[in-house]
């Protein structure tokens, strides 16, 4: 078990000053597979593109310099996914911050990112909620993993991840006026 | 239509709408080193950085979330250590003026103004709150600054109690950790009802410190023991988070207030990784339907009769006034029977009035937005 006085803390990945050509297309690999994804589940948490991509990037970044190391994990994809999600939820919480204050200052706030969105009424109902929970609601239902694994992701443990589930769902319920037992068509 | 049909089906159909990034330039971007800056200007004069404070304590029995952790048991008055170890010696006069410049000039961390993300500590039980202050070159520092622009800026740690409040130096390290999560390197919890305990580590890499401050300034360090303690409830056993580790992680350990010391709970590292404070025991889930607690006694163990795939929360919700006693302990099941649609799950409550000789599993039904009137029920109809 772990002791009083052990730090946990891990040291900053170093940048490798050369990597071999098999690793870096191994990168390239992981990269096309993964990027798109990160960063639509970090629009989803965001609701901006450029802030989606750079928290997107900033991840890859991370995992780039770390590379000949984190390769060797059983799920890079998994780890750059965490490391995206949760620079997503903190750029959320700078945006709530900046967002009430543009309120204070009557600039009101779009959410369509420029985009023609088929439920603006269930992204501005996701909008509202904390970014914890928004980025629940993403890797639960749209992605369709597992609460261990959204737990994980989001950095929470399965069961706070869950009650944060149920807060969520029942928010988007009330907002938009569902039911929130009818049965599934 | 279900809320959960809907919730799928929008972010189905928004995700197609969502135009591709271009992977070959954010392939480039982020193996060169050059990617682009979005930071639009930020109309406001508050700065605050973003930041992530791994403070997750227990899931809050009454609030579905999390909760500052307390000691279980009695309280372990901070009298006693007061009696048994000498108080750290007052700040020097010139680190005080420094402390009170950082407050005064520096920002919040993290702003809890109209922000998700919690205040450091703010416990109404006691009134005691905890405030981080940070400096980036002698003003507040940039909403968008990184974490790592945070590595060994100046910071402030303020205890208040509503009439008195005392500034505390506090460690100044930001380190990456390697599932991503960046940790402040200060961790708060309410202790009693005149202390928090804080962890703080003082240099990059170095040993956990372990301090009780009081906002009227009087701070005592603890001294860690490794040996550890006995896997028993008693009065200083709090559960608190582990220090830049995985969220939800907690570790348990006993502040000895006749020794001034804190030390770790001899609990194996596969029991639950998170306990709820009950009254009298602490309670924790695992995988498998294995629940274990922890009380005077020692550690209690036990599997759950648990359907196909059903899981464990410690607590879910509200649970009816009057029921919550010694010797009582709540957890909640749900079966997803695989399916993330979750009007489709199904709950159960276990429950044990005997000190959890022998539990009762009680159907609940579907999520139809009354389970919190149906646990009620179901627990009342065990009394």
């Amino acid at each position: 078990m772990s002791e009083p006085g052990e730090s946990s803390m891990m040291d900053v990945v170093p940048m490798s000053a050369r990597r071999s050509t098999q690793s870096d297309g191994d990168f390239a690999e992981l990269f096309a597979a993964t990027y798109p994804q990160v960063v639509r589940t970090a629009w989803f948490v965001t609701h901006d593109r450029a802030a989606a991509e750079e928290v997107a990037q900033e991840a890859f970044t991370e995992l780039f310099r770390g590379w000949s190391r984190l390769r060797d994990f059983d799920r890079p994809d998994l780890w750059v996914r965490r490391v995206a999600i949760r620079k997503a939820q903190r750029e959320a919480s700078r945006r709530t911050r900046r967002t009430a204050l543009e309120r204070a200052a009557a600039t009101v706030p779009t959410v369509a990112d420029g985009l023609d969105l088929p439920d603006p009424e269930l992204i501005a109902a996701i909008r509202s909620l904390p970014p914890k929970q928004r980025a629940i609601v993403v890797l639960f239902y749209l992605e369709d993993r597992p609460m261990d694994e959204v737990a994980d992701l989001v950095g929470c443990s399965t069961s706070t991840g869950f009650v944060h589930l149920h807060h969520a769902r029942r928010r988007l319920a009330a907002v938009l006026g569902e039911e929130v037992g009818s049965d599934v068509d | 239509m279900s809320i959960d049909q809907r919730i799928r089906d929008g972010l189905r159909a928004t995700d197609d709408r969502l135009p591709a990034p271009d992977v070959d330039h954010a392939l480039a971007a982020v193996t060169t080193g050059v990617r682009p800056h979005r930071r639009e200007a930020v109309t406001a004069l508050v700065a605050a950085a973003a930041v992530v404070a791994v403070v997750v304590g227990v899931l809050a029995l009454t609030r579905g979330g999390e909760d500052p952790v307390r000691p279980v048991g009695p309280p372990t008055p901070t009298d006693a250590v007061r009696d048994a170890a000498a108080p750290d010696p007052p700040l020097p006069a010139r680190l005080t003026r420094r402390l009170r410049q950082i407050r005064d000039d520096g920002s919040r961390w993290p702003d809890g103004s109209g922000s998700p993300s919690p205040p450091l500590l703010r416990d109404p039980a006691t009134g005691l709150k905890v405030q981080l202050y940070g400096l980036c070159d002698g003003g507040p520092c940039p909403l968008d600054a990184d974490m790592s622009q945070l590595q060994g800026t100046p910071r402030a740690l303020e205890v208040s109690d509503g009439s008195r409040s005392a500034l505390f130096d506090v460690a100044d390290a930001v380190r990456f950790v390697v599932d991503g999560m960046w940790w402040l390197g200060v961790n708060a919890r309410a202790f009693d009802g005149d202390s928090v305990l804080v962890q703080d580590v003082t240099r990059v890499g170095g040993p956990i410190r372990f301090r009780l401050l009081q906002a009227d300034g009087t701070a005592y360090t603890l001294r860690t023991v490794r040996d550890p303690a006995p896997a028993r409830l008693a009065p200083g056993v709090v559960a608190l988070e582990r220090p830049a580790g995985r969220a939800g992680r907690q570790n348990l350990y006993l502040v000895d207030d006749r020794v001034a010391t804190i030390r770790p709970v001899d609990v194996p590292d596969d029991r639950p990784r998170s306990w709820t404070a009950y009254d009298g025991l602490l309670l924790g889930v695992a995988d498998a339907c294995r629940l274990s607690w922890l009380t005077a006694d020692g550690l209690h163990e036990r599997r759950l009769d648990c359907g196909p795939g059903g899981r464990l929360a410690a607590a879910w919700t509200d649970l009816p006034d009057g029921w919550p006693r010694p010797g009582r302990m709540v957890v909640t099941e749900w079966v997803s029977h695989g399916s993330n649609l979750v009007n489709r799950w199904e709950f159960f409550v276990h429950a044990s009035t005997d000190d959890g000789a022998t539990w009762h599993r009680l159907p609940l039904g579907h999520d139809d937005g009354s389970l919190s009137t149906r646990i009620a029920e179901a627990l009342r109809g065990l009394e």
